[in-house]
C-alpha cells in the first residue's frame, strides 16, 4: 500500500496499535468500578486517528475534488457489481474510504462493547456507506463481512431478528461470491495501519479472513434457531464445526462435544449417516487431546489428576451418545419390521431387503461429502472409525447384532467414568440403555429360548442395582427400574409358555420356571404399586395422572399372572383365581369411580370385564371340583 | 421438603423491608399494600403468595410462619429446605441471619438453631441425636467450603443411599446451639477471604447452611434423619449474568458473540427425549 513514510504516518499506526491493545488486552485489567476506563482511552485515540486520516488524505491532492465528486454519487448496486459504484475497491480513493471505514468499524465495536448501541450502530453504518461506494474487492471484503456481522448481532440483541438475518446473509452470499470470482488473500483491518514491509503474511490474512466467515456461519446458525429454522439452524452448525476443524480453530475435547452433541440432534432427525460421521469424528479429535493419564500419576499432582477425570469423564460421555445412536438405530429399525402384535414381519423384511438394493448409491455419497469433518490426519482415523458400524437400518439379526456389540462396548466406556458410587443417575441411565439394547436385539431374535436368555441377561442388569437403591431419595428411578423388571419377567413368561406350548407335555421342570417368572414379574409389580401407597400404606384413593396408567397396568398384569400360575393343588388353584378376580375387579371399579381413566386403559378395562364375567364361572367349577372330591 | 408424601410442600412466602435511609432522602415512595395475610398490592395488581410480611412484622413472627414447623419435620426424619430469595440488597440475609447475636434482631438461621435444641431436650430420653453442621458457598460453578478455605473445588456426588450430596465438605458436629453460631462466625470470616469486595461477590454467590440431624432410639435401634438446607442465593438481578464471559447465553434471542458458546447452541437443537445430550461444565446440577 503506498503510504506515506512520514512521522505523522508512524504516529497515526502506533496510535492504532495502542487502541488495540487497550481494548483487548488492558481492558481485561479494569477495575470493576470503572470496567470502561481503557475503553474509553482507546476511544479518545481512534477518534485523534479520524482526525489525522483526514488531514493526510487531503495532504495526499487529489483527494478532496476526487472525493466530493465521488461520493455524491450514491446510487446502491449489488454487492460486487460495477454499475453504481463511485470507485474500484483498489484505486486510492477506495483505499483512503477502507482506511477510514476501519476506523468507524473499530469505533462501532468500542461503543457497542461499552454498551452504547446506537452510536456503535451509527458508527458501523458509517462504515458500511464508506465501502458499499467501491467494488467489492481484497481490499475491502473482510470489512464488508465484519462490519455486516457485527449488525447482525446487534439487531438480534434488539429482538429484530429478521434484520439481523439480513446483514448475516448479505455477508455469506459476499463471501461465496468473492471466493468464487477472485478468492485472493484479502486484506485484514489492521493491514490498514501498520508500516510498509509490516503487513500479515498471507496466511495469516487468509486464516483472520476465514475466521470472519466462521463467525457469520456460526451467528446464522443462532438466528435460524431463534427463527425456529432447526433444520438449517443444524446445518450452519455443522458447517461451523467442519470449519473450525479446517482451520485449526478448536480445543479438542470441546469440539468433540459438540461433534458429539450434533450427532444426537441428528439421531433425533433419523440421519444416521451423519449422526456416526460426528461421533467418529468425536471420537477421533477427543484423543488428539492426549493420552489420560494413568491412576498412578494421577495420585502424584493435582494437575494430573484433574486432565484425567476431565478427559475420562468427556470420553465417557461421547461413549454414551454412541450407545444412543446403535440404540437409536436399532429401535427405528424395529418400528419398521414389527406387525401389530410387535413380532418381526418377514414379508415387510423380504420388501425392505429388496428397496435397500435399490438405493441410489450417488444421492448418498453427495450427502456425505457434504457433510465430511477433517483435515487429512483425521480423515482416515475417522473413515475406520465409521467402518466399524453400519448407519443403514438393520433388517436382520446378524446386521442387529453387529451394531449392538457396538453399542455394548460403548457401554462398558460408558461406565469407566460414570461409576455408580458418586454418579446414581447416570450410571442407572447407561444399565437402562444396556437393558434397551439387549430388549431390541431380542425382537430380532427367532429362537425363542436365546431370546429369552437375552431378558434374562437385563433382570441381572437390573435386579442388583433395584435391590440397593435407596427408595426413599430415587423414587422415580426405583419405580422405572422396578416397572422394567416387572415386565421383562413378564415377556419371559410368555416366551416359557410359547416354547412349552410346542411341546405337548410341560415337564416339572419348566413348570417350576414358569411359575418362578409369574411370581418374580408379580412381585416388582406389587412393588412398584406398593411404592404408590402412603406412609401408612394406603393406596390412593384417586391416581396422580403420571402414575395412573402404569398403576392400572400393573394392576391388569397381576390379574393376569395370578391367573396364569400353574398348580396341581385345587386349593391354590382357587386362591390364584380369587386373587386374580380380585385384581380384575379393582380395575373395573377404580374405573367407574374415576371415568376419565377409561382412556388409559381402554383395552385392559375391555378385557378386566370379560374377566371380571368369566372368572366367577372358572372358580365355582373348582369348588365344585373339590367338593366332590371330600 | 417431605419427599415420600405425593402433597406438594412447597410455599412461597413474601417479605418487605421498609425504606432504607438512602431511600428516604431520595424522596422514594413507599409503594406496596398489603390485603388481609397473603397478598400485596403493586400498581394496582394483586400478587397472592402463602404469606406476606409488610414492613412492621418482626424476625420472630417471620420465624414462626416460615420455619418453626420445618424444625420439627426435621426432628421426625423429613428434609427441608428455605431459599432466601431476591434482589441485592432486598433483605435477605437479615431474613435469615439478622444480626446474629442480638435476641431481637436475630433472624431465622439463629433461631432455628436454638429451637433445635430446645425440642430435642424435650423429646424421648431414649432418643440419641447426632447434630452435623456444614457451611459451603456456591460461586461462578465452583463450590468452595466455607469451613475449610483450601478445598475450592467440590463437587456433587450422587451415593445409591443418599440423596446427592457435596462430597468432602466439612462436617462439624455441634451440641448447642452457640456451637452452630461459632460455626456460622467462622463460615462468615472465611468468605471474606480471598474476597476482594465482599458485596459484588455476595450478590453473585449462594450461599448454603446445612443442618444434618440423625437420631437414634437406644432401645429400638430405629434410626431417622432429616437433613435442613438454608439457602441464601445470589442477587437475583445477577443470576442471568454470573458465568464466564462468552459461555452463557444471556437470553435465548440474543447472539453470543464468542465460538466458545456454539456447545450451547447445539445443546439446544439436540434436546429430546430418545437422545444423550453431554454435560456441559457451566450448568452445575
Amino acid at each position: 500500500m503506498a503510504a506515506p513514510q512520514s512521522t505523522e504516518w508512524r504516529t497515526v499506526c502506533e496510535k492504532f496499535r495502542l487502541a488495540q491493545e487497550l481494548s483487548e488486552v488492558e481492558s481485561r485489567k479494569d477495575p470493576e468500578n470503572n470496567p470502561f476506563r481503557s475503553k474509553y482511552t482507546a476511544r479518545d485515540l481512534l477518534k485523534e486517528i479520524l482526525c489525522s486520516l483526514k488531514k493526510i488524505h487531503i495532504e495526499e491532492g487529489e483527494a478532496d475534488n476526487e472525493a466530493d465528486g465521488e461520493f455524491r454519487q450514491m446510487v446502491d448496486g449489488e454487492p460486487g457489481s460495477e454499475c453504481g459504484k463511485a470507485c474500484t475497491g483498489d484505486s486510492p480513493a477506495g483505499l483512503r474510504a477502507t482506511r477510514l471505514a476501519v476506523v468507524q468499524y473499530c469505533l462501532g465495536l468500542n461503543h457497542i462493547e461499552t454498551e452504547e448501541l446506537s452510536a456503535g450502530e451509527q458508527h458501523l453504518i458509517n462504515c458500511l456507506k464508506l465501502i458499499d461506494r467501491c467494488t467489492t474487492t481484497r481490499e475491502n471484503v473482510s470489512l464488508f463481512i465484519q462490519a455486516r456481522n457485527q449488525l447482525g448481532i446487534l439487531w438480534a440483541g434488539r429482538d429484530e431478528i429478521e434484520k439481523a438475518q439480513g446483514f448475516l446473509e448479505i455477508a455469506e452470499s459476499m463471501y461465496l461470491l468473492y471466493m468464487k470470482e477472485d478468492g485472493q488473500p484479502p486484506l485484514d483491518l489492521q493491514d490498514y495501519f501498520v508500516l510498509e514491509g509490516e503487513e500479515l503474511s498471507q496466511q495469516e490474512k487468509i486464516r483472520r479472513f476465514e475466521m470472519a466467515y466462521t463467525h457469520t456461519l456460526y451467528y446464522l446458525a443462532q438466528v435460524y434457531k431463534n427463527l425456529q429454522q432447526y433444520e438449517r439452524s443444524g446445518q450452519y452448525c455443522h458447517s461451523t464445526l467442519q470449519r473450525q476443524l479446517e482451520y485449526k480453530q478448536f480445543v479438542p475435547l470441546e469440539w468433540a462435544i459438540n461433534a458429539a452433541t450434533l450427532s444426537q440432534y441428528y439421531i433425533a432427525k433419523t440421519r444416521y449417516m451423519e449422526a456416526r460421521h460426528c461421533l467418529a469424528a468425536a471420537s477421533v479429535i477427543a484423543s488428539l487431546a492426549g493420552e489420560i493419564p494413568s491412576e498412578a500419576a494421577a495420585k502424584e499432582s493435582d494437575a494430573e489428576c484433574e486432565k484425567r477425570e476431565e478427559l475420562l469423564q468427556k470420553r465417557s460421555e461421547i461413549a454414551r451418545c454412541w450407545i444412543k445412536y446403535c440404540l437409536n438405530l436399532m429401535q427405528d429399525a424395529k418400528k419398521l419390521l414389527e406387525d401389530n402384535v410387535g413380532e418381526l414381519d418377514l414379508d415387510r423384511q423380504e420388501e425392505l431387503k429388496r428397496a435397500r438394493q435399490n438405493e441410489e448409491e450417488d444421492k448418498e455419497k453427495g450427502r456425505k461429502s457434504a457433510i465430511l469433518f477433517g483435515s487429512s490426519d483425521t480423515f482416515d482415523s475417522i473413515c475406520s472409525l465409521e467402518e466399524k458400524v453400519s448407519s443403514m437400518l438393520p433388517l436382520d439379526f446378524e446386521e442387529a447384532r453387529s451394531i449392538f456389540l457396538v453399542g455394548q462396548s460403548y457401554v462398558a466406556q460408558a461406565e469407566e467414568y460414570f461409576a455408580m458410587d458418586g454418579h446414581v443417575t447416570d450410571h442407572i441411565e447407561i444399565l437402562q440403555d444396556h437393558s434397551a439394547l439387549l430388549k431390541v436385539l431380542a425382537f430380532f431374535e427367532q429362537d425363542l429360548e436365546r431370546r429369552c436368555k437375552m431378558h434374562k441377561r437385563r433382570v441381572d442388569l437390573l435386579e442388583p442395582v433395584c435391590k440397593d437403591l435407596n427408595a426413599r431419595y430415587y423414587l422415580l428411578i426405583c419405580r422405572q427400574l422396578q416397572f422394567e423388571l416387572a415386565e421383562t419377567c413378564y415377556e419371559m413368561m410368555d416366551l416359557k409358555l410359547a416354547v412349552a406350548d410346542k411341546q405337548d407335555e410341560p415337564d416339572v421342570h419348566t413348570i417350576k420356571k414358569f411359575n418362578h417368572l409369574c411370581s418374580s414379574s408379580m412381585k416388582y409389580y406389587q412393588m412398584f404399586l406398593d411404592s404408590i401407597r402412603s406412609p401408612e400404606g394406603k393406596f390412593p384413593e384417586k391416581l396422580e395422572e403420571d402414575l395412573l396408567r402404569p398403576a392400572l397396568v400393573a394392576k391388569f398384569r397381576v390379574a393376569r399372572l395370578q391367573s396364569k400360575l400353574i398348580s396341581s393343588n385345587l386349593a391354590a388353584q382357587l386362591e390364584n383365581l380369587n386373587h386374580s378376580l380380585e385384581s380384575y375387579s379393582f380395575i373395573v371399579q377404580y374405573c367407574e369411580e374415576n371415568p376419565e381413566a377409561k382412556k388409559a386403559v381402554e383395552t385392559e378395562l375391555e378385557l378386566s370385564n370379560e374377566m371380571v364375567s368369566l372368572l366367577p364361572l372358572k372358580i365355582n367349577r373348582i369348588r365344585s371340583k373339590m367338593a366332590s372330591c371330600n | 421438603m417431605a419427599d415420600v408424601s405425593t402433597e406438594c410442600n412447597i410455599r412461597v412466602l413474601c417479605r418487605f423491608r421498609p425504606l432504607n435511609q438512602s431511600e428516604i432522602l431520595r424522596a422514594d415512595k413507599y409503594i406496596p399494600t398489603f390485603q388481609g395475610d397473603d397478598t400485596v398490592i403493586i400498581g394496582g395488581k394483586p400478587y397472592v403468595f402463602d404469606k406476606v410480611f409488610p414492613t412492621n412484622c418482626t424476625q420472630e413472627q417471620v420465624y414462626n410462619t416460615c420455619a418453626k414447623q420445618i424444625v420439627k419435620d426435621v426432628l421426625e426424619g423429613y428434609n427441608g429446605t428455605i431459599f432466601a430469595y431476591g434482589q441485592t440488597s432486598s433483605g435477605k440475609t437479615y431474613t435469615m441471619e439478622g444480626k446474629l447475636h442480638d435476641p431481637d434482631g436475630r433472624g431465622i438461621i439463629p433461631r432455628i438453631a436454638e429451637d433445635i435444641f430446645n425440642h430435642i431436650y424435650t423429646m424421648d430420653e431414649n432418643l440419641e441425636f447426632h447434630i452435623k453442621v456444614s457451611y459451603f458457598e456456591i460461586y461462578m460453578d465452583k463450590i468452595r467450603d466455607l469451613l475449610d478455605v483450601s478445598k475450592t473445588n467440590l463437587s456433587v456426588h450422587e451415593d445409591k443411599n443418599r440423596v446427592p450430596y457435596v462430597k468432602g465438605c466439612t462436617e462439624r458436629f455441634v451440641s448447642s446451639p452457640e456451637e452452630v453460631m461459632d460455626v456460622i462466625d467462622e463460615g462468615k470470616a472465611n468468605r471474606h477471604v480471598a474476597v476482594t469486595n465482599m458485596n459484588e461477590h455476595s450478590s453473585r454467590s449462594h450461599s448454603i447452611f446445612l443442618i444434618n440431624i440423625k437420631q437414634e432410639h437406644v432401645e429400638t435401634e430405629q434410626k431417622l434423619c432429616g437433613k435442613l438446607y438454608l439457602v441464601d442465593l445470589a442477587g437475583s438481578e445477577k443470576v442471568s449474568k454470573t458465568g464466564a464471559e462468552g459461555a452463557v447465553l444471556d437470553e435465548a434471542k440474543n447472539i453470543n458473540k464468542s465460538l466458545s458458546a456454539l456447545g450451547n447452541v447445539i445443546s439446544a437443537l439436540a434436546e429430546g427425549t430418545k437422545t444423550h445430550v453431554p454435560y456441559r461444565d457451566n450448568e452445575k446440577k
